[in-house]
């Protein structure tokens, strides 16, 4: 079998957690561009998204992305995917947006002025450099948001995974940041793959899976998924 | 016919720290480790000499400096809107136990030490006092202490008291829709496990980003 670069693959997967099993994924690889997970709360959306870039490691079989294992080589592998959470808050951590993104460049880059260089880089190219002197706490969670997503791109990463990114987030906001990350894709060629809610965003995908009570219900087409969850869920 | 009653004011945002005095003043300017060396200074001075005349003259030395690099008396004395009931408890108790004299000593000694760290705050950003923290356990170093790793600790625990303290408000509110306004649990328990929850979130979106230090 020839591996694209860009290949995520489970092997005999297994997450328990306590004695209960949490997510179980015998078989999966995911190299299309844009994958999206739906399924209901608890389903395990989450828990396969973690698996991706090792903040959850399978209690038992294989997770490798890129050809390396998320154990093993979890740092690497969390250079590669980047992580966006639904609380947008909870991620940042410095007083400013700029400084935030720099933090995320203290291990790679030892120059400060670099760091600061890149840092304002990667602001001004989403297209929000006008927040990067303000006081991280008082921007709107649409804002912060999008400075998550900046703390993450500022690795150049080839793969974003994103849990729930516009769940808190109004219309206006939600589609900001929707569109941002469909630029991105089309720019970089970066994969995503998005665990969400909004099925009309999960419906932009190549590809989607329907993760319910701890594993992969349905997979294939999004249209087709999204139809039976609907039925599902309504049965 | 009913009076309009006015309307319970909104609660202003709890900010202990990373509020800061507007204007570019001396003190704005000062490296934060120069500050940070003359308040301990000046602290130690008090707390050893233990004069009156000393303390009182410290209050009024901090409320002079103040006004002259420029940040407003306002600002500074909010502090203790926050602290006169503990202030006030303490008073109360030296004037029982001890005598006036002591009782004025005590006061000053505090409010001179309160209010020079409380000017330190207005005029240093946050991030630049934890530049100082690193600095200063740098030594501990042989101890294993890792000074990038405390000082990130230290960072997020000022990011979430603004946020526990919102969380706290929340929590009350919630309680006071379900008529629970006296239940210790129903106020405490969703604040438990909203900074629990909280604090998880933050450490999952930090070794997503490969961060363990500042």
């Amino acid at each position: 079998m020839t591996e694209s670069p860009q290949t995520i693959s489970f092997r005999d997967v297994r997450v328990l957690a306590a004695g209960r099993l949490l997510l179980e994924v015998p078989q999966l690889d995911l190299s299309e561009q844009r994958i999206s997970v739906i399924g209901p709360n608890g389903g395990g959306k989450s828990t396969l998204l973690q698996l991706v870039n090792g903040l959850v490691e399978p209690t038992e079989g294989y997770v490798t992305t890129d050809g390396l294992d998320t154990v093993e080589h979890g740092r690497q592998v969390r250079q590669r995917a980047g992580f966006v959470f639904s609380n947008p808050a909870a991620q940042l951590v410095m007083p400013t947006p700029l400084e935030d993104v720099e933090l995320s460049l203290r291990r790679s880059i030892g120059h400060a002025d670099q760091r600061r260089r890149i840092a304002q880089d990667c602001l001004v190219g989403l297209g929000i450099a006008d927040l990067a002197a303000r006081s991280s706490q008082e921007l709107s969670s649409g804002q912060q948001q999008l400075v998550a997503l900046a703390t993450v791109l500022v690795f150049k990463p080839q793969i974003l995974l994103l849990d729930e990114p516009t769940t808190l987030l109004d219309l206006a906001n939600a589609a900001r940041f929707t569109s941002m990350v469909s630029r991105l894709e089309d720019a970089h060629g970066i994969c995503t793959i998005t665990a969400t809610h909004d099925l009309e965003l999960a419906a932009g995908a190549e590809r989607t899976l329907l993760v319910e009570d701890g594993r992969i219900a349905a997979d294939g087409e999004p249209e087709q998924i999204i139809t039976a969850y609907r039925s599902r869920s309504t049965a | 016919m009913r009076v309009r009653r006015r309307p319970r004011r909104l609660r202003a945002r709890e900010q202990v720290l990373g509020r800061r005095a507007p204007g570019s003043g001396l003190l704005h300017r000062s490296p934060a480790g120069l500050k940070v060396a003359a308040l301990a200074v000046f602290t130690a001075v008090i707390l050893v000499v233990r004069e009156p005349v000393v303390s009182a003259g410290g209050v009024v030395l901090v409320l002079l400096t103040a006004l002259a690099v420029q940040v407003p008396l306002r600002m500074l004395l909010a502090l203790l809107r926050r602290l006169w009931l503990l202030l006030l408890v303490l008073i109360v108790l030296q004037m029982l136990l001890n005598d006036p004299l002591t009782a004025v000593e005590v006061l000053s000694r505090i409010l001179a030490a309160l209010l020079a760290a409380q000017l330190l705050i207005l005029t240093t950003e946050p991030v630049e006092l934890v530049g100082v923290l690193r600095v200063l356990l740098t030594p501990l170093k042989i101890f294993g202490v890792r000074p990038g790793r405390a000082a990130l600790a230290a960072l997020i625990m000022l990011r979430s008291i603004p946020f526990l303290a919102d969380q706290f408000h929340q929590a009350g509110q919630q309680a006071a829709a379900r008529g629970l306004e006296r239940s210790l649990r129903a106020r405490t328990v969703p604040l438990l496990l909203g900074a629990v929850e909280r604090a998880r979130d933050t450490g999952r979106a930090l070794s997503a980003r490969g961060i363990d230090q500042v």
